[in-house]
């Protein structure tokens, strides 16, 4: 399998696509960021005398620009890295299990060398006064979930469909679908309930503003854009509930899911039991109990209706 | 295979089982070894915005242990704790001070060792007005419940003052033993705040003076005699036909005699914004008298009473943080970090490096450098980090405003308003140099106010929350800086000597009285200074506060100067204001010295983010005796002894009707001046003649009003002035179509000599 994970990860990496992606990705980055700036600048010629820490508004300004522009970008460049694996006009063989959990390694080592690439625009946001490297770490966390989950969801629906044009289309559609279904869903509900929550915690963008909102600030002129984006991820949601353990719980399961079923239903006719379903149910069991014993952890979210 | 099935199996039931045992809740037990008594000296009366003081005995009779004892008031959330070290087998009694801000039924008292809970206990309270808290040591001269706790003992004497701010009145007719060196502090600076102490004369004079802190001694007791009984028919509103024995009272510099000054049956003094009335015959000797009621009623008055947004109180610190409230929240901005150097560094990585490494690295091989790219990354971001960490903008800002208010040569009192704004969850750890008490400020939010607010302590942790300006104000006792300022009667004028033997340097240095204020400078440690009181002052056209006229004057001459101006005047001018707390009904103008000291005495902490303010406002004395000419506006008129109603712009007086008194009065220090001429000067909003206007004066000795012959009603001189002034204070009364004549703004000076 290690065999097998190297073949993948070299024809990954010796992809034009991946070359162009790394340099692509910093790039959008350091212009989203430099937009950031100048906007942050423009506003607070005048604010800086009003405002006691208006250097800490600017601060929470760049990382949610920056995180929210790195998670997008990779959302929208993971299905075309997906089909990197499948040839261009001919229908994709069936695959083992083994060799689509492989492939889907590869793939998430290379969303996380896009977001190590990254990283130094990151690191100074310590400079603004206003984020603790928790709350980056913890942002960074969803973006590489986000990323996962969709390299997950791509590549299966392009093995399981079998046709790369195809594939990506329907992917781009569920993922798009998703994504409006749940920003919609969040932004016209007018009661807090637990599928509320659940539909909120399923948006990667309100998992990732989770990570932020609760040091937002109230008021000021950045304040106001952050909190027109917050209507829109969170809706009747308060900000300080902390989505992204429930985006992250949930995201973890369904990466499993994705897997046990991909694997099942790719693999060469006759299905049967093979080592990899053993080790795939010991792990789903795991992380049930993990995740039952830590509950503590993730399940509060949902209680948070009766505040 | 079979193996690893089962292998697999007790992983699994290792792990639920691992799970059940996280899901458990931990208990503890507390071990009850620790007992608790409370007590509440006033009954458990209270006042709302003030201290109700608990006595605590905690008796240990187990191993040696630190408990928190926490005080909260029912329905509320706010905690008050001190924490106590209880040696084995140790019974200790403690002081804990819970600031109820709003009606309360009860306050929940609990003991807490190691995080659980040993006791709670619940003491009920009855909430009273506090013009009506009086209490007495010693028995209550009255049947009826005009003091609201009598027969304390010394021991039911807080050790703070806070503990007696809900008091207006303390009586003491009877100590049995003196009170401790905390005691007499307490009581100290509670009178300087605004309380009033009655002292007991009689048989048992002495040793009550001899037991009290000798700075309330208002007069020497020099011999035994027939009182006055004129000042006590006057108030009792009764005749009093038996003779009244007691002791002569001689009093202080600062104090005066009531009634004969040979005979006074009691001399007041005021102390700080406080008054000490020491009688000269003991409480009991009224007791057969009709009248006593009445009398006790009308002697035994808050001296400083003013409505808070709740209710009322007679102490000044209330006024000081209400006044200063507004500028609480008015933080000082932090400087936006310089970005610019950083971010030119991350252009040439995302231009430069990362497509030239993986361009060339593709050229040449067709492949994408992974870990190069990954030390690339890390390095920079490491590079990156170390910069934005050794650059980076402070997470808060805060406002720190520390007040220092000398009560006597050896003790001062300071307030030390703390506002605190953060962006990131955190805990800032307060130091002090001594020991304070906490409570919350007015600009806390609901959810913000819990605290705990400890108490005896040196260290306050505030737990800060993002976004909320979060604040305390913590009240302590320190000793009084080494500054000794006076004005001293020479050459027949005012001199101001000040002289600085404090560690500290005084920056911007004014002495004033009322709207006449002198500039010093700044003053080093070890420095004197001394300047005459100028004969002629302008006054000014506006009421304005003596915050505005400092600030306005350090403003016009280049000594306020800042991109942040604006906001560190209003703050600067609010603080001042608060520290003097003026209240429009009180004659209260001076002197004071004001002046900043370069450090802050309570803190210890070199470096401080944000602004840090530390005034210190102090009374000067007035000392020496002969000739003395006062300036114009040293008699002043006096709010608090007149009908008539302030003018809309609170300068001058509103007259009405056909008959009208003022009374205007000298600086407590002066009250033994003696007058040969007065000056005065009227001001009114209309033009008036000595026909429109009739004024007389109260001859003290006839006991008549005399009628002042004047031609220009607007500047005219009484000759022979000693029989119109008395103890300071000067009655006039104004007789024509008062009407007429508008708002009238009366400043006078003085001729005269201090015996």
């Amino acid at each position: 399998m290690i065999a097998l994970f190297r073949s993948e990860w070299q024809h990954l990496i010796r992809h034009r696509r991946v070359s162009l992606l790394l340099p692509g990705t910093v790039i959008v980055v350091w212009f989203v960021g430099l937009l950031l700036f100048q906007l942050s600048g423009a506003i607070g010629a005048d604010q800086t005398g009003l405002t006691p820490l208006f250097n800490a508004q600017i601060g929470h300004l760049f990382a949610t620009g920056l995180c929210l522009t790195l998670q997008g970008w990779l959302t929208v460049v993971t299905p075309l890295l997906a089909i990197s694996f499948f040839p261009v006009f001919d229908p994709s063989p069936s695959l083992s299990p083994a060799h689509f959990l492989t492939r889907l390694l590869a793939l998430w080592a290379l969303m996380v060398l896009c977001i190590i690439v990254t990283l130094p625009f990151f690191s100074i946001l310590p400079l603004f006064g206003s984020m603790r490297l928790a709350e980056i770490s913890w942002a960074l966390s969803v973006v590489v979930t986000t990323t996962w989950l969709i390299s997950t969801l791509a590549l299966a629906g392009i093995t399981l469909i079998q046709q790369r044009p195809a594939g990506l289309f329907v992917t781009y559609i569920v993922i798009l679908g998703w994504f409006l279904a749940s920003f919609l869903i969040t932004k016209t509900s007018t009661s807090l309930t637990i599928a509320t929550i659940i539909v909120a915690a399923s948006n990667p963008f309100a998992a990732l503003i989770a990570t932020l909102a609760p040091a937002f600030p109230p008021a000021g002129p950045i304040a106001s854009d952050l909190n027109t984006l917050l209507q829109w991820t969170h809706g009747v949601v308060e900000r300080d509930v902390p989505l992204y353990l429930l985006y992250i719980t949930g995201s973890g399961l369904a990466i499993l899911l994705f897997i046990g079923i991909v694997g099942f239903v790719s693999r060469p006719k006759p299905r049967r039991w093979q080592h990899f379903d053993t080790w795939w149910s010991v792990v789903l069991v795991v992380y049930l109990t993990i995740a039952y014993a830590m509950r503590e952890w993730w399940l509060p979210v949902l209680a948070t209706t009766g505040r | 295979m079979r193996s690893c099935r089962s292998h697999t199996i007790v992983l699994l039931l290792a792990l639920t089982l691992q799970a059940m045992l996280w899901g458990l809740p931990l208990t503890a037990f507390a071990q009850p070894n620790i007992s608790l008594k409370l007590s509440t000296p006033f009954g458990g009366q209270y006042v709302v915005r003030a201290w109700l003081p608990l006595k605590a005995t905690l008796s240990n009779k187990g191993a040696a242990t630190t408990v928190t004892i926490t005080g909260t008031p029912a329905d509320a959330s706010v905690q008050f704790t001190r924490t106590i070290d209880l040696a084995a087998n140790e019974e200790k009694t403690v002081w804990l001070y819970v600031f109820l801000a709003q009606p309360t039924s009860s306050v929940i008292i609990t003991v807490i060792a190691n995080e659980s809970v040993l006791l709670r206990q619940e003491v009920p309270l009855l909430l009273r007005p506090v013009e009506r808290m009086r209490a007495v040591l010693g028995a209550s001269p009255v049947a009826s419940d005009l003091f609201a706790a009598g027969s304390l003992q010394p021991t039911d004497v807080p050790d703070h003052s806070l503990g007696l701010s809900n008091l207006s009145v303390l009586a003491f007719f009877a100590l049995d033993d003196p009170l401790s060196s905390e005691q007499q502090s307490a009581l100290l600076e509670w009178v300087y705040g605004g309380g009033h102490v009655i002292i007991g004369g009689g048989p048992s004079a002495v040793s009550l003076q001899s037991f009290l802190p000798p700075d309330l001694r208002a007069a020497q007791i020099v011999g035994v005699t027939p009182l006055d009984r004129q000042p006590l028919r006057e108030r009792g509103g009764a005749e009093m036909i038996d003779p009244l024995i007691g002791v002569k009272l001689q009093p202080r510099s600062g104090a005066y005699a009531v009634g004969d000054p040979d005979s006074t049956p009691w001399v007041e003094y005021p102390f700080g914004r406080g008054r000490v009335t020491q009688l000269a015959f003991e409480p009991k000797a009224l007791q057969d008298w009709e009248g006593q009621e009445r009398f006790w009623s009308t002697l035994a008055q808050p001296v400083v009473l003013f409505a808070t947004g709740i209710g009322q109180s007679s102490q000044i610190a209330s006024r000081q943080i209400e006044t200063l409230t507004p500028v609480l929240s008015q933080l000082p901005p932090i400087d936006t970090p310089t970005v610019a150097q950083g971010y030119i560094a991350l252009t040439g990585y995302a231009l430069l490096v990362i497509p030239a490494v993986v361009g060339w690295w593709w050229w040449r091989r067709r492949i994408v450098p992974v870990m190069t790219l990954i030390y690339i990354a890390t390095i920079s971001t490491g590079g990156s980090l170390w910069w934005a960490t050794t650059n980076a903008a402070p997470t808060h800002t805060a406002l720190r405003l520390t007040l220092i208010e000398p009560i006597n040569q050896t003790q001062a009192r300071a307030q030390t308003a703390l506002t605190v704004l953060s962006a990131m969850p955190r805990r800032e750890v307060v130091s002090f140099n001594y020991p304070v008490v906490t409570q919350p400020l007015p600009i806390n939010t609901d959810s913000d106010t819990g605290g705990p607010f400890p108490q005896a302590t040196k260290t306050v942790t505030l737990t800060l929350t993002p976004w909320v300006r979060q604040g305390i104000l913590a009240t302590m006792e320190l000793p009084a800086p080494q500054i000794r300022a006076t004005l001293v009667i020479d050459q027949e004028q005012l001199r101001v000597d000040v002289q600085n033997d404090s560690p500290f340097t005084l920056r911007n240095v004014f002495v004033s009285y009322a709207d006449q204020m002198i500039f010093f400078g700044n003053l080093r440690p070890g420095v004197r200074s001394a300047a005459r009181w100028p004969v002629i002052f302008a006054s000014s056209a506006y009421p304005e506060t003596l915050g505005t006229q400092i600030v306005n004057d350090l403003r016009e001459n280049g000594l306020l100067i800042g991109r942040d101006i604006k906001r560190r005047a209003a703050i600067l001018t609010t603080f001042i204001d608060a520290a003097i707390a003026a209240l429009p009904d009180r004659f209260d103008p001076g002197p004071f010295l004001v002046a900043w000291l370069d450090q802050d005495p309570t803190d210890s902490a070199s470096t401080f983010i944000g602004q840090r303010e530390t005034l210190l406002v102090m009374r000067l004395r007035i000392t020496g005796q002969g000739r003395l000419i006062l300036p114009m506006g040293w008699l002043r008129i006096d709010p608090s002894s007149q009908d008539t109603l302030a003018c809309p712009n609170s300068k001058g007086v509103q007259l009405s009707g056909s008959t009208a008194e003022i009374r205007l009065r000298l600086p407590a220090d002066l009250v033994s001046f003696q007058a040969d001429t007065i000056r005065m000067q009227l001001q009114t909003t209309n033009q008036v003649t000595g026909r429109d206007l009739m004024v007389s004066a109260y001859n003290w000795q006839t006991a008549n009003w005399d009628e002042i012959t004047l031609t220009d009603p607007s500047n005219f001189s009484i000759p022979a002035a000693a029989r119109f002034l008395r103890n300071g204070e000067l009655r006039l009364r104004f007789s024509g179509t008062l009407d007429q004549v508008g708002c009238i703004v009366v400043v006078s000076g003085a001729r005269g000599v201090v015996p």
